[in-house]
């Protein structure tokens, strides 16, 4: 027998957005900007830009866990993630099943090495370890370059994710006046500036730049103000304590979500059931238009895992750590960290296919904040704190990568090949300006945000990995890599993956492909596997006979990482 | 007259420790895959949707192929953290004037 309530939910006229969702929303933010004020404090104290941009390595457990949650749990997980699951169903739990083991790859296998070795050197970033390692300023150069590049791209994204979910958290006030008169103000500046045009630009950039722009215009700006603001003022301290309150609010918006979505469907088994009356293919492999083939599971198992510990902004939360007890009680959060939160969003989003089976299939995107709606129809303030979930996975994701961009260019390209000899004074408010104006620029490069910018941050996130796990996997363990096999490393990981995607850009080795293979912006993938894959394979395979047929670094330098009774051990 | 002995140079322990560490963590993560994968291949891909039971409301290859390694990798995790991983001591930064400016 058909469930009944199901029925009746899927063609019923979706829940009025409630000013109180905003109140529970704003509630979330004071408490990100009084953490953010408190932080600043903490500056006051030793060395500043380890303080700012590393905490000073003093990360407890808890805050150690949840800032390294919060900062890989990005937008995507909240915006993205759902819309495969309710499109492609229950296969989604087999895309994102490398999380089982994600923490303990990403974290276990290089945690304490990297810290032990930053603190050799006295390094504060990615690059610095590299440099400091390899006795290479160039090797430091380009890891910052490259670093820049791809957090710009990522960044974007975060932005937009974060002005799309803003105008929704707003969507309960867009009647008063004071809504009104900010969103009016907005529209007009941007047309004063030629940014946007009431019916122009729609016609020749697409329907996002429709009348609803200006609204997102207006998240954007809320959404810059708040991260930019507390980020640059409080630094690492900063970004660490709001990414605690976030981590929370995602795993509790994640929970709360899942338990109200069963309530609506009534059991899992009944939502299965659904799917399975709907379309078979929504409960087997390789999931409708063969969008999971096996050689493509295998890919994102390794991107979840290995590509996870390539991430330069997880690196440097390892780099924070304050000793080895609190990194194997974080080690054993995490894992606990991504169970509640991932396992829950595959539940919710099969169970909203059941109770949406075709009417979100045009904009699926839409799926989160729509059922976040419907769930809590009687509970506008639980409907808040469940939206500030993925606005908070947003905030803290650029919160992490604003600060990395901004020690790339304050301590990776000015302190180390500008001016070495830069007084403290300066480099604090370097640091402050520095950080503020990268924000100010990523706001502005969010107002006209690509169309093709899911791919560009999958892009980056592969593109990481491959630049960077090579050649610090190499320096923390072998001690016969050499400088110039860390240089080829990097260069060839970096360069296969930007190459595999221009091909698959340019539509070479797609004819006949179907599912995510055959789509337009798909990277090529070359005997069914990712470009993460084999740029990492070519990565280690060239680091390591590069390192083979090149001259060692200086013996009395390498046993100074390796060796027990080297002077700095 | 016997010569002093010189002791040849250890390799740091933090660094055996951590090399370990890393292996048997990679180790895992490689039955993980192999499990996840080709159960979920053979439960999941191969079968005919009406052959597909249900398991806690979801289909049988999920509980099998993701649901149970996903525990067992938690149950791991607790004896590697609390059990297997060593404390280490992980050194200390060299003096302030030679790390900021």
């Amino acid at each position: 027998m058909p469930n009944v309530t199901i029925s009746l939910i899927a063609d019923a006229p979706l829940p009025a957005p409630s000013p109180y969702t905003l109140v529970a929303f704003v509630a979330y933010m004071v408490g990100v900007f009084l953490l953010g004020a408190l932080a600043h404090h903490l500056l006051e104290r030793g060395s500043f830009l380890k303080e700012y941009f590393l905490g000073d390595r003093k990360l407890n457990a808890w805050v150690l866990g949840l800032t390294y949650v919060a900062t890989s749990v990005s937008a995507g997980s909240f915006v993205g993630f759902p819309s495969l699951i309710y499109r492609h169903g229950w296969i989604m739990a087999l895309w994102i099943g490398g999380y089982m083991v994600s923490g303990l790859v990403s974290k276990g296998a290089l945690a304490k090495r990297l810290n032990q070795v930053s603190r050799l050197s006295g390094a504060i970033t990615v690059p610095d370890v590299l440099r400091d390692r390899f006795q290479s300023p160039l090797l430091g150069l380009l890891a910052g370059i490259l670093l820049l590049l791809f957090l710009v791209f990522n960044l974007v994204g975060q932005f937009k994710a974060g002005g799309l979910i803003m105008r929704q958290a707003c969507e309960g006030i867009v009647d008063t006046s004071f809504y009104q008169t900010a969103r009016t103000t907005t529209a007009d500046s941007l047309t004063v500036t030629r940014i946007w045009h009431p019916t122009r630009t729609a016609e020749e950039l697409g329907s996002f730049y429709g009348p609803r722009y200006p609204d997102y215009v207006l998240g954007i700006l809320i959404f810059a103000l708040t991260v930019v603001g507390y980020t640059t003022y409080g630094g690492f301290w900063a970004v660490t304590w709001t990414d605690v309150l976030q981590g929370l609010v995602i795993v509790a918006g994640a929970i709360l979500l899942m338990i109200l979505a069963l309530a609506k469907v009534g059991s899992l088994a009944e939502a299965t059931t659904s799917l399975r009356n709907l379309d078979s293919k929504l409960i087997t492999g390789p999931g409708p238009d063969d969008y999971l083939p096996l050689s493509l599971a295998v890919s994102f198992f390794f991107l979840w895992t290995i590509g996870s510990m390539g991430q330069p902004v997880g690196m440097v939360r390892l780099m924070a750590c304050r000793d080895t007890p609190t990194l194997r009680r974080s080690l054993f959060m995490i894992g606990f960290y991504y169970a509640l939160i991932y396992f829950p969003l595959v539940v919710t989003f099969i169970c909203a296919r059941a109770l949406f089976p075709t009417r979100f299939i045009h904009e699926s995107d839409s799926i989160m904040p729509a059922m976040a709606l419907v769930v809590t129809d009687q509970m506008p303030l639980l409907g808040g704190l469940i939206l500030a979930a993925p606005y908070a996975a947003a905030m803290s994701a650029v919160a992490g990568f604003l600060l990395l961009m901004s020690s790339s260019l304050v301590r990776d390209i000015y302190q180390h090949n500008i001016n070495p000899t830069v007084s403290p004074r300066r480099v604090r408010w370097i640091s402050y300006g520095t950080t503020g104006v990268v924000g100010i620029i990523v706001t502005l490069a969010a107002l006209r945000p690509p169309q093709f910018l899911q791919y560009l941050i999958i892009f980056t996130g592969a593109g990481m990995a491959c630049t960077f796990l090579g050649p610090i996997v190499l320096g923390l363990y072998w001690r016969r890599a050499t400088k110039a096999g860390a240089l080829a490393s990097m260069i060839s990981g970096f360069s296969t993956v930007a190459l595999l995607w221009t091909l698959g850009y340019l539509g070479i080795g797609k004819e006949g492909k179907t599912g995510a293979a055959g789509q337009t912006l798909a990277p090529l993938y070359v005997f069914g596997l990712d470009p993460l894959i084999h740029g990492l394979f070519i990565s280690f395979m060239l680091g390591i006979l590069v390192s083979l047929i090149t001259r060692p670094l200086p013996q009395r330098h390498v046993d100074t990482y390796f060796l027990a009774d080297s002077p700095s051990t | 007259m016997s010569q002093p002995s010189h002791s040849p140079r250890k390799e740091q322990r933090l660094l055996q420790n951590a090399r370990r560490e890393a292996l048997v963590i990679m180790i895992v993560w490689a039955l993980a895959l192999v499990w996840s994968c080709l159960v979920s291949y053979f439960f999941g891909y191969s079968r005919p949707p009406t052959d597909i039971g249900l398991i806690l409301g979801m289909p049988d290859w999920v509980f099998w192929g993701i649901f149970l390694p996903w525990a067992l990798c938690l149950a791991f995790s607790v004896w590697f953290c609390f059990r297997f991983m060593a404390d280490d001591d992980l050194g200390a930064d060299p003096p302030e004037n030679q790390v900021d400016a």
